[in-house]
């Protein structure tokens, strides 16, 4: 440096002013340009594939949306197995079989089955033995639920015979339970008649139990 | 010596306009690029588009502002510490030392102010400061900023601006240089 102190403030002014003379060369000018027209084209062509990007993404989007609410095709109702005239609505059918003709076992339930013709219901959960009659039911062996579909009066009554007496009725709900010793009864809903050969015929309406022998 | 950008542009409710802001301010902006590199007109270059550029980004974000030329001016002076420290990193000493372009920065300065010895010292004792010091004590000296100006313009307090400036002044004071402002 010099032996005098110099003033650093006027020597900076000084080349600053000199700096500030020369300008902006031509070529300096032409290359920032030239430079600045290149990013701000490529930033515009990145803007624009980002925005193509982001249309494909939302059409893929609605595409997806729109598969997932369009209705799946229903399955063909497929009709519940007949067994001896019995539709097999519930239950193993390993453990139901039918060796004659309207003959329905069932060894293990739970199980419902339906018999259309006569308009019965029936649902349990042990070994079952029943027989389809003309007009009714026989119950062989078991205990079963026995929902009976409401009919009309010019439509006879349906029979459930058991090994004691006979059940006629027009629409009930009732538990059967038939076994070698004897058995029993319970209405549920409505009501029915039983009739035992040679005694007086019994109305039985919710909440009554026969047990028999 | 005033520096200070005013801006031409009064349409703070619209966008300004690249082509209007870059034809009015590109020739003061390339100007504190000399400045803040030393004379490179290269390292003025950079700084020019590196600032347009960024004007171009936030261009939509400009609406409000009512002087774009102080906008201008701050982000070149944030540019510039920023180009300044990454230059200053041991890295890109080492790949500047490669290239040689060490030797061309320093000669710039020199060869653009080859008939005033004292400006291309001063110049050169100014490069030698550490890159806030640098700008700072430019825009005191030679823009006359505030000490209040300068620490809004840099985002920085007002107690530190006045730390990096009596530490450049000693700085230089330890060169030789009479340094007061």
């Amino acid at each position: 440096m010099t032996e005098s102190p110099q003033s650093f403030s006027k020597a900076l002014r000084e080349a600053d002013a000199e700096l500030r003379a020369i300008g902006v060369p031509s070529a300096s000018a032409a290359r920032i340009r030239r430079r600045l027209a290149a990013r701000t084209s490529k930033r515009s062509r990145q803007s624009s594939r980002l925005m193509w990007c982001g249309l494909a993404v939302f059409a893929a989007a609605m595409v997806l949306l729109f598969a997932s609410n369009t209705p799946k095709r229903k399955r063909a109702a497929v009709a519940p197995p007949l067994v001896a005239g019995f539709h097999i609505e519930t239950g193993n059918l390993a453990f139901v079989y039918s060796t004659i003709p309207n003959h329905l076992m069932l060894d293990r339930g739970p199980f419902e089955a339906v018999h259309e013709q006569l308009g019965v219901r029936i649902s349990g959960n042990g070994p079952v033995s029943i027989h389809a009659v003309a007009h009714g039911l026989v119950l062989l062996d078991g205990t079963a639920q026995i929902r009976v579909m409401r009919r009309n009066p010019t439509q006879p009554r349906l029979l459930i015979e058991t090994s004691y007496g006979r059940v006629e009725t027009r629409g009930t709900v009732l538990t059967l339970s038939q076994t070698r010793a004897g058995g029993h009864l319970t209405v549920s809903e409505g009501s029915l008649r039983f009739i035992v050969p040679g005694a007086q015929t019994r109305l039985v309406v919710p909440g009554d139990t026969i047990e028999w022998p | 010596m005033d520096v200070t950008i005013q801006s031409s542009m009064e349409e703070p409710a619209t966008e300004p306009s690249f082509e209007a802001c870059y034809d009015a301010h590109h020739a003061k902006i390339f100007h504190l690029g000399l400045r803040y590199g030393g004379g490179n007109s290269a390292w003025a270059e950079d700084l020019t588009h590196d600032v347009f550029l960024t004007f171009v980004e936030k261009k939509h974000e400009l609406h409000t502002l009512d002087d774009v030329g102080a906008w201008l001016y701050r982000v070149a002076s944030n540019l510039a510490i920023s180009r300044l420290r990454r230059e200053g990193s041991f890295w890109r000493r080492l790949t500047l030392a490669r290239f040689a372009e060490v030797e061309a920065t320093g000669a710039s300065a020199a060869s653009l102010l080859e008939d005033q010895e004292s400006a291309s010292n001063a110049m050169a004792a100014l490069r030698k400061l550490p890159p806030k010091e640098q700008i700072v004590l430019s825009m005191k000296i030679l823009d006359e900023k505030s000490q209040k100006d300068i620490a809004a313009s840099l985002s920085m307090s007002e107690g530190y601006v006045s730390k990096l400036i009596r530490r450049g002044l000693e700085r230089l004071s330890s060169q030789g240089w009479e340094a007061s402002l």
